[in-house]
């Protein structure tokens, strides 16, 4: 066949079927230009010195961009080929063999790759500058990114659009192959017969789903979060698909069965017309619920992520520079303060007056942490006791031994101590008598009025129990006793040191760094050095890459799901118009065609949203435990960032639909 | 004044192209009483199936008037129209126009339904009307799951359901062959009988033997009328064809 | 001689619980230069025939010889070709291609074999068909009786064995169906061209030479009015 006919027919072709072409290079473009910024993003070279580990998460992000772009071209593929099915019958039938076909669709499938190909790096280019200011916002970095056009990712997304379509290309002229002229003819109006309801479908989807829901709801370990995670992801998107393609035709039967209810011009239309077409819609119900919760999902733990952030840097580095430096010789108070701490200091002090920066509130005090006990009756359990109780009632608690002196000296208080008495600061209600007993030695508690914040825990899921003990000596004897049980490990006394510099982010930085390289030793015997500014950069980095990713492919997400939603409802509209017109001869009028359509596209429009929404918070349980394995994020903030997203997206998704329905109303009329 | 009274119709339709005209009906007049049984026939592009439209209140004349039981259609508002075709009129498609997504019996009921009739009375009018035409066993199945002559029958019952003024046929056996063409016609004779006014347009003399008038168009214009009277059906299809092929070989206009 | 033989041809569609016999072992044949027609109601299987006289569809069994071909061993590419070649097919619908124009649409079959087009012959049948001053025009700017002329002449233009016409006149009003059917007798006298022809309407076949009634998928009815 020459090439120009060929040609002729397909460029013909696409101006016929313009509505639901541009709608298709559209989506496609997005899709390029989404994957391009992203990608962009990762091959920057600036970006790279940088951004630290958010790299490796865009990168993650690239491949989930790439992942759902396949499916997604895939899909919206096959609206395109239902409405041409005609068309390619008729060719077929007045002589065109399938390879003519195949070739007039080759050019047509080139054309629209290189549309979207060239529309889409040249949006991508044009919003990527936005995307990186983006992208310095919330890494917080004061440098300004630079999008600049760069082959690799072009070619990057040149190559993977080329494949994309190519698979397109192939999966079309597979189906073509296989079926002769009359079917091709006959299959834009595929005669769909009620379909059989299926109640072992239905079990198994409420089985899979509860499965999916039980596994959510019971976590209550963290490590084994994410496993299970995605497991219950699994069970739940099965119980989704088996729910939606066998649950609505239950509903539907049942509610055809209510005389009373069914006979009436609405539901009479609207229900039969939804329960001949459940086969085909239940999937992409399905597939917009899903996408739904999954946009709700990455949006709010991003989110919340990203606003716990600033609280979390200041409970994790509570003073702008913290130094403890741990006595791993067992040297005597004073020997350790004058040959160790000392000299550390006067490092520190030589090393800030020569940085541009001034040291101000200096404090200190001793203290010994103990890790990862427990508390029963009063008593404290050490971990390496043997007396450990296991399950799952007994919570960890990490125990913090202050001497007196040092905690006045700290507050400014003069608080004293009986002999056998402590001070504690229980917020949390670890002891409910009024003593505690230590290593055998039963003490009466006083509880501290007001303790500083400084001293409180860093996460509000680890339990901390400060107790203030009378003198350094009897934190001296706590240690010699528990230091017993295991001879490999060994508690020290520490002495924390905190001053503030006062520094702006950059001068913190490099302040930071300097003083990291005098404690660049991590063995036992040297500092810990953290500087709040370096921890917060490093920090909002992780997080920030999440909110960045999170509200990245949400959005991208959100272009699917309106894409979707529009290519059903232009689908739908030409399917049921033959219906509405043969039902208008019979004397249907537009009032009442209006009213059965308004009920279906409720219908349409609260399932999937209802059933994501539902996921959404099922699923909250199972994200917290999650995001507490990560960061530190409390209650009421997760929930109040739920509460924001869902309420947001159903209204975004709202006036989608509305525009959508106008346009399925406007065909069908 | 009579049942259906068709004054002075006249249909032009412009041209897609902007110049073209195609005048689809010139001058039609006649009047059909109630009760009577009209058959209207001509080929394809007589104008019988716009005159079928003007009477469905589908379209509307250019010029002329058209009464049924003296309400002018022209005079009815848009919004009223629906209303008035699914209480005044009933209709039979030749390709049955049953939707594949309702049983047949929710099929018939479908006119009831919009009007919001209660379900007992529809119920009530549903069971005489589908024993009388013979598909009592059939209404729970679907039109894929039945024969032409089924449907058709089930397509009568939609049309009768609703106790219509006036029933409209659009080549009813058109789609059937001629055993099932023949126990439709049998049935609109019966129906017929009962005092009920049909119109029906069509190309088989055999079919338009049932009735009691036929109305020969062509070209837009009503050129020829010819009465059954005593007549067997038999003898009346005769006359019928002979007239048909006189008009075919374009024979002399004839008028009675 | 036979052009055409149809032997215990048979379709059926549909599943399990609802076979549909379209077609019931049908036998016929058809000597070269007859004009014959095929009449039944909707869903008498005229129109399933006619499909598969045309190769357009499959049958679940029986056989289909044209000009001594059994179309149903050629593969999904030679049939295509034999289709393009030895069948003019002309129907009520779906006729020409929207985006080519008169002269494209006749000569479709030729160039899609890449064939050189014999000039005497287009210009004759662009002359009886009367299209001359049309040739350029594209279907739109047609009316349906110059698009079904136009179809014709795409049937005629590779000199196919046999020319199937479903419902040529289904569409047009009575002096454009004269006028189409005048053509097709027409063709078939003076180049002894096997015609086809589908209808319901009863007078239409009348002017064949043989008629074929089907009814439920079985021939009820073959008489040759003409000789």
């Amino acid at each position: 066949m020459k090439f120009n006919l060929a040609l002729k027919l397909a460029i013909q072709n696409m101006k016929a079927n313009k509505q639901i072409y541009i709608p298709f290079v559209i989506s496609a473009t997005l899709t390029v230009s989404m994957f391009y910024m992203i990608v962009s993003l990762v091959t920057n070279g600036f970006v790279n010195e940088q951004g630290g580990s958010a790299i490796s998460l865009f990168g993650l992000g690239a491949l989930v961009v790439a992942v759902f772009s396949f499916i997604f071209i895939l899909y919206a593929n096959s609206f395109l080929m239902k409405r041409r099915k005609k068309e390619i019958g008729l060719f077929n039938i007045l002589g065109l063999e399938k390879k003519h076909i195949a070739k007039v669709i080759a050019i047509e499938t080139i054309t629209t790759f290189v549309m979207s190909l060239v529309a889409g790096l040249i949006v991508g280019a044009v919003l990527g500058q936005l995307v990186f200011y983006g992208i310095d916002y919330v890494l917080i970095v004061k440098q300004d990114f630079v999008f600049s056009l760069n082959v690799l990712p072009m070619l990057f997304t040149g190559v993977l659009f080329a494949g994309i379509f190519l698979t397109v290309y192939l999966f079309n002229v597979f189906n073509i192959q296989f079926s002769n002229p009359i079917e091709l003819l006959k299959g834009g109006q595929s005669g769909e017969k009620e379909p059989k309801s299926s109640p072992i479908l239905f079990i198994l989807g409420l089985i899979s789903m509860g499965m999916g829901y039980y596994l959510s709801l019971t976590i209550t370990n963290p490590t084994q979060a994410v496993v299970l995670f995605a497991l219950a992801v699994g069970l739940v998107m099965l119980g989704t698909y088996l729910l939606f393609n066998a649950g609505t035709i239950i509903v539907l039967k049942a509610l055809k069965r209510r005389k009373r209810f069914y006979y009436k011009p609405g539901p009479f239309i609207s229900i039969s017309g939804m329960l001949y077409r459940m086969k085909q819609h239940a999937t992409g119900l399905a597939n917009i619920c899903l996408l739904s919760a999954m946009v709700l999902i990455t949006i709010s733990t991003t989110t919340a992520l990203y606003v716990s952030a600033e609280n979390i840097v200041s409970l994790a580095v509570p003073e702008e520079n913290i130094l403890s430096i741990s006595n791993v010789e067992y040297l005597s108070t004073s020997t350790f303060e004058e040959t160790k701490v000392e000299p550390i200091l006067k490092t520190v002090r030589e090393k800030t007056e020569k940085s541009s920066l001034e040291m101000s509130d200096l404090r200190s005090y001793s203290r010994m942490t103990l890790y990862d006990n427990q508390i029963i009756n009063d008593e404290m359990i050490y971990r390496y006791s043997g007396k450990i109780v296991e399950g799952e009632e007994n919570e960890r608690v990490n125990i913090r031994l202050i001497p007196l002196q040092d905690y006045n000296k700290l507050t400014g208080e003069s608080l004293t101590l009986n002999y056998g008495e402590i001070f504690i600061g229980d917020q949390t209600n670890l002891i409910s008598g009024d003593t505690f007993t230590i290593e055998g030695v039963r003490y009466q508690t006083e509880v501290l009025e007001k303790m500083p914040d400084y001293l409180k825990s860093a996460s509000p899921s680890t339990k901390q129990l400060v107790v203030i003990v009378p003198d350094m000596n009897t934190l001296l004897s706590i240690q010699r006793t528990v230091n017993d049980y295991n001879e490999n490990f060994s508690e020290f006394v520490s002495k924390e040191i905190s001053w503030s510099t006062n520094g702006s982010q950059e001068e913190e930085i490099a302040y930071a760094e300097q003083m990291s390289e005098v404690f660049q030793n991590k063995g036992l015997d040297s500092p810990f050095y953290q500087n709040r500014e370096q921890f917060r950069v490093g920090y909002y980095d992780i997080t920030g890459g999440f909110l960045f990713l999170g509200i990245y492919l949400g959005f991208l997400f959100i272009i699917g799901t309106v894409l979707i939603t529009y290519f059903k409802q232009v689908s739908e509209g030409y399917e049921d118009r033959v219906r509405i017109q043969a039902m208008q001869k019979v004397g249907l009028d537009k009032k009442m065609t209006r009213k059965a359509t308004r009920s279906q596209v409720v219908w349409m429009f609260l399932l999937p949203l209802v059933v994501a929404i539902i996921h959404t918070m099922i699923a909250y349980p199972i994200l917290f435990q999650m995001l507490s394995f990560i960061s530190i994020v409390s209650h009421p903030t997760l929930m109040t960032t739920f509460g924001v997203v869902i309420l947001a997206f159903t209204i975004i998704y709202g006036v989608v639909y509305q525009i959508t329905s106008k346009i399925y109303l406007k065909i069908v009329e | 004044m009579a049942f259906l009274e068709v004054k002075h119709i006249r249909k032009v339709y412009t041209g897609r192209l902007g110049s073209k005209e195609t005048i689809a009906l010139k001058n039609v007049n006649f009047s059909v009483n109630e009760g009577e049984f009209v058959s209207v026939m001509g080929e394809s592009g007589s104008g019988k199936t716009t005159l079928l439209n003007l009477l469905s209140t589908l379209d509307k004349p250019t010029e002329g008037e058209i009464t049924l039981a003296g309400t002018p259609l022209t005079a009815i508002k848009e919004k009223e129209l629906s209303r008035f075709r699914r209480e005044q009129l009933g209709f039979i498609f030749q390709d049955f126009n049953l939707l594949d997504n309702f049983s047949l019996k929710d099929n018939i009921l479908l006119p009831l339904v919009l009007e919001q009739v209660p379900v007992k009375e529809m119920e009530s009018r549903l069971k005489p009307l589908v024993e009388r035409l013979g598909i009592s066993q059939l209404i729970n199945n679907y039109p894929y799951e039945v024969s032409g002559g089924q449907k058709q029958r089930a397509a009568v019952t939609r049309a009768l359901i609703t106790k219509p003024k006036l029933i409209l046929a659009d080549e009813p056996t058109g789609a059937l062959d001629s055993k099932s063409s023949e126990v439709l016609m049998k049935l609109l004779a019966d129906i017929h009988a009962t005092k009920q006014t049909i119109l029906m347009v069509t190309h088989s003399a055999r079919a338009a033997s049932y009735s009691n008038r036929v109305l020969f168009i062509r070209d837009g214009e009503v050129y020829h009328e010819i009465y059954r009277g005593d007549q067997t059906a038999e003898e009346f299809m005769n006359r019928i064809s002979q007239a048909l092929l006189f008009a075919f070989n374009r024979g002399e206009k004839n008028e009675i | 001689m036979k052009i055409v033989k149809v032997e215990h041809l048979s379709k059926e569609y549909g599943s399990r619980e609802t076979i549909v016999k379209a077609l019931d072992d049908v036998s016929f044949t058809i000597d070269k230069g007859e004009f014959v027609a095929i009449v039944g109601a909707s869903g008498s299987g005229k129109s399933t025939l006619m499909h598969l006289l045309g190769g357009v569809d499959q049958p679940t069994s029986g056989k289909v010889w044209v000009e001594d071909t059994d179309m149903y061993t050629l593969d999904e590419t030679q049939l295509a070709i034999f289709r393009r070649r030895q069948i003019g097919l002309i129907y009520q619908f779906y006729n020409l291609i929207p985006v080519l124009n008169v002269e494209e649409n006749i000569s479709l079959p030729l160039l899609l074999d890449g064939h050189q087009i014999d000039q005497e012959q287009f210009e004759r049948i662009i002359k009886s068909l009367k299209l001359e001053q049309r040739r350029t025009h594209l279907p739109n700017q047609l009316s349906g009786g110059q698009q079904q002329r136009v179809s014709i002449g795409r049937a005629l233009v590779s000199n196919p064995a046999i020319m199937l016409a479903d419902e040529p006149t289904g569409n047009l009003d009575s002096k454009n169906s004269e006028e189409i059917m005048s053509l097709l007798k027409h063709f078939n006298k003076t180049f002894n061209q096997t015609l086809v022809m589908i209808t319901h309407d009863e007078d239409i076949a009348l002017m064949a030479d043989r008629i074929i009634a089907i009814e439920d998928g079985r021939i009820i009815r073959d008489e040759r009015i003409r000789s």
